[in-house]
């Protein structure tokens, strides 16, 4: 099963198994009982091509963040294979690995928490430097700070602020500044925008634009933003329960979610446009657990378009609609395409 | 106009902060008409919020109401006794649902007691003074299945966390429809909660608000949710309120240049490969707004009378009024 969109690939990521254990202690690790396993994220096959926006949707709990921390190899993954240019990154050594660090980091999600409170913006910022030793003065570590601060459009002075000092949007440019110091090609950006307000928001989207053209970056975005996805991506990958449902261009996808899911998902956000607000498709119920999840297609306890018990029983196939467009479904291509 | 349910009249509020007191509310009029949506939008700290509590009569303490009237069903809220105001308003004919279900309830008791709790202290309300437990649970159960909670005799003795976003954001709906108000204040009812669920709420509060033929004022941050739920809408900036129109008018044709620069900072398809609008600048701190139009500092059609007055809400149209020197001498 290949799931190549296009051309040469940048990161490359097949049949990707995060599982995380649940149990109430020791002797449930030791002997098994009572262990239960979150399937967070399960079987997932993408590439993202180079100077490309890649953008992973989905809706809490979906395991997005799971895949965008196993990419970096912040968990673990229990099976399959990425590679970044061609070398699998989950058998790297450790100092390979510390290589590989700096070529690919995370905006992660909430500044407040991921921002170290007893350090000033400056320190934040040249931590990395230390760490990978790139710099050797002090004076080039100060200036380097200063230029990073000014590529993310915050003044120099703000090397002496603590992370509380910041608004919202000033922190995510701390941490945008943080991941960019080591000069990466490839950026995970976590939930970059939530909780900010639009016009913070927007001029986050347009730095974040400018410096993909200044450092010839790529992105990885996880949002659940679907307004924002539209707006920012090459190709979207939608996640329900672990699982990729739909992949492919965006405006493919955008324009014509083919998988009942996604059609759910577009359907519900909120047009800003009065009258011409199409149709909701409301879905039942909720989430099911990823503890328990339901078998054959995940998502048929809640389909509006279930066929009947082929969709309890087995995995739906990998439909290709062309144009690196999937669907998993078990509704046919030429009924889903109506 | 009689067929406003609750008129705000020039209300302003100030709040006393460690650097100085300033208006969160600055002049602010508005009306909800009987039966409709009237979507409140605007960023942070603009004082939506904050016009929603005034209402309740549940400011702060370092708020204080400095002018002005809320007149619900011609009665001015803000001169009842506290006494009245709890036992017949709140929660009662003004019902409030907030953003933050969990800090709303109480995490100790069960999702049963807090209900019957309501019922309980308005049971008057409720036709019937003899309500035993008995009746009183039958009710509960009634609501939560109203708001479509599955098993809600067993979800009854559930606690607070053992719900999720979406669920515990249908049991504070069915709590504010306890008593069958006629004003409902929904304060970014759905803004934790993801697009799907949303969707869900939404629908709901919908049929909800029809069925018990509620008034509403519905404060978001979202532009698109104020579309798709209000039938007029007032954007607020910085204490005060900047337009004011039929929802239809202000999305299609927005006057003020705040409401033209939020429209133009939201993503979307149609906009891709596009710079995105930005707004130079910041909010001013509560403190420090600056002198005339408040967002003058930020504006790109800024004038020199901008600086010194205050803008006053003009009617440009039909039900479409807005608060900008631009309009002044039209006609």
């Amino acid at each position: 099963m290949n799931k190549t969109i296009d051309k040469v690939p940048l990161v490359q990521v097949q049949g990707l198994k995060t599982y995380f254990y649940k149990g109430k202690g020791i002797l449930s690790k030791v002997f098994g009982k009572g262990l239960r396993i979150v399937h967070a994220v399960d079987n997932v096959s993408f590439s993202i091509e180079a100077g490309k926006n890649f953008s992973l949707v989905g809706e809490t709990g979906c395991g997005k963040s799971t895949v965008g921390r196993s990419i970096l190899r912040l968990v673990e993954p229990i099976e399959g294979k990425i590679f970044f240019e061609d070398q699998n990154i989950l058998e790297l050594g450790k100092g390979e690995m510390q290589r590989f660090r700096r070529k690919a980091q995370i905006v992660m999600q909430d500044p407040r928490s991921s921002l170290n409170p007893r350090m000033t913006a400056g320190e934040l910022i040249a931590e990395p430097l230390r760490i990978h030793r790139i710099k050797n003065s002090e004076r080039e570590i100060q200036d380097e700070v200063a230029h990073l601060l000014e590529t993310v459009r915050l003044s120099g002075d703000d090397a002496e602020k603590y992370p509380h000092e910041f608004s919202g949007g000033q922190a995510r440019r701390i941490g945008i500044a943080r991941a960019l110091v080591l000069r990466p090609q490839f950026i995970v950006a976590d939930e970059l925008t939530s909780g900010l307000d639009v016009s913070i928001s927007a001029a986050i989207l347009d730095l974040m634009q400018d410096l993909q053209a200044q450092f010839k970056l790529t992105y990885m975005w996880i949002s659940h933003d679907l307004h924002m996805v539209k707006y920012i991506s090459d190709h979207i990958a939608i996640m329900y329960l672990g699982k990729i449902v739909e992949i492919g261009r965006a405006q493919d996808i955008s324009e014509k979610p083919m998988h009942p899911y996604s059609q759910a998902l577009f359907s519900a956000i909120p047009s800003v446009k009065p009258g011409q607000a199409t149709k909701k498709i409301i879905l039942e119920g909720e989430v099911p657990s990823p503890i328990h999840p339901p078998s054959g297609c995940t998502f048929h306890t809640r389909c509006p378009r279930k066929l009947g018990s082929i969709c309890e029983a087995q995995i739906p196939p990998w439909l290709d609609a062309g144009d690196g467009h999937h669907i998993s479904c078990h509704i046919p291509l030429e009924t889903l395409r109506k | 106009m009689n067929d406003s349910l609750l008129r705000v009249r020039d209300l302003t509020v100030e709040y006393s902060t460690h650097k100085g007191i300033g208006n969160a509310l600055d002049n602010i009029n508005l009306d909800v008409r009987e039966g409709q949506v009237l979507g409140l939008v605007g960023e942070s700290g603009c004082g939506k919020t904050t016009l929603g509590l005034s209402i309740m009569r549940l400011l702060p303490r370092f708020g204080r109401v400095a002018q002005g009237e809320i007149l619900f069903k011609e009665r001015n809220l803000l001169d009842l006794p506290e006494k009245i105001m709890n036992k017949k308003i709140r929660g009662r004919e003004i019902a409030m649902i907030i953003q933050d279900p969990l800090h709303a309830l109480n995490p100790v008791f069960t999702i049963q007691t807090q209900i019957i709790d309501i019922l309980r202290f308005h049971k008057d309300r409720l036709l019937t003074t003899q309500w035993k437990g008995k009746q009183l649970r039958n009710k509960a159960i009634n609501m939560l299945e109203e708001v479509g909670i599955a098993d809600p005799l067993e979800r009854l003795t559930d606690y607070p966390f053992q719900f999720s976003g979406g669920m515990i954001q249908r049991v504070m709906v069915a709590m504010a429809f306890n008593c069958n108000p006629s004003l409902l204040i929904a304060d970014e009812p759905t803004t934790a909660l993801d697009v799907t669920v949303e969707a869900q709420i939404l629908e709901l509060l919908k049929s909800l608000v029809k069925r018990y033929g509620a008034s509403v004022l519905y404060i978001s941050h979202d532009l698109g949710v104020i579309s798709e739920i209000s039938d007029r809408v007032a954007v607020m900036y910085a204490g005060n309120i900047v337009e004011y129109a039929d929802t239809k008018l202000l999305f299609e044709n927005p006057a003020h240049p705040y409401t033209e620069a939020l429209l133009r900072c939201l993503p979307g398809a149609e906009v891709r490969g596009k710079r995105l609008g930005t707004i130079p600048g910041r909010v001013p701190d509560l403190t420090e707004r600056p002198k005339g139009c408040k967002f003058n500092p930020r504006c790109p059609h800024v004038m020199e009378i901008c600086k010194e007055k205050a803008p006053t809400m003009l009617d440009i149209a039909s039900d479409h009024s807005v608060a900008c020197f631009r309009y002044e001498n039209h006609e």
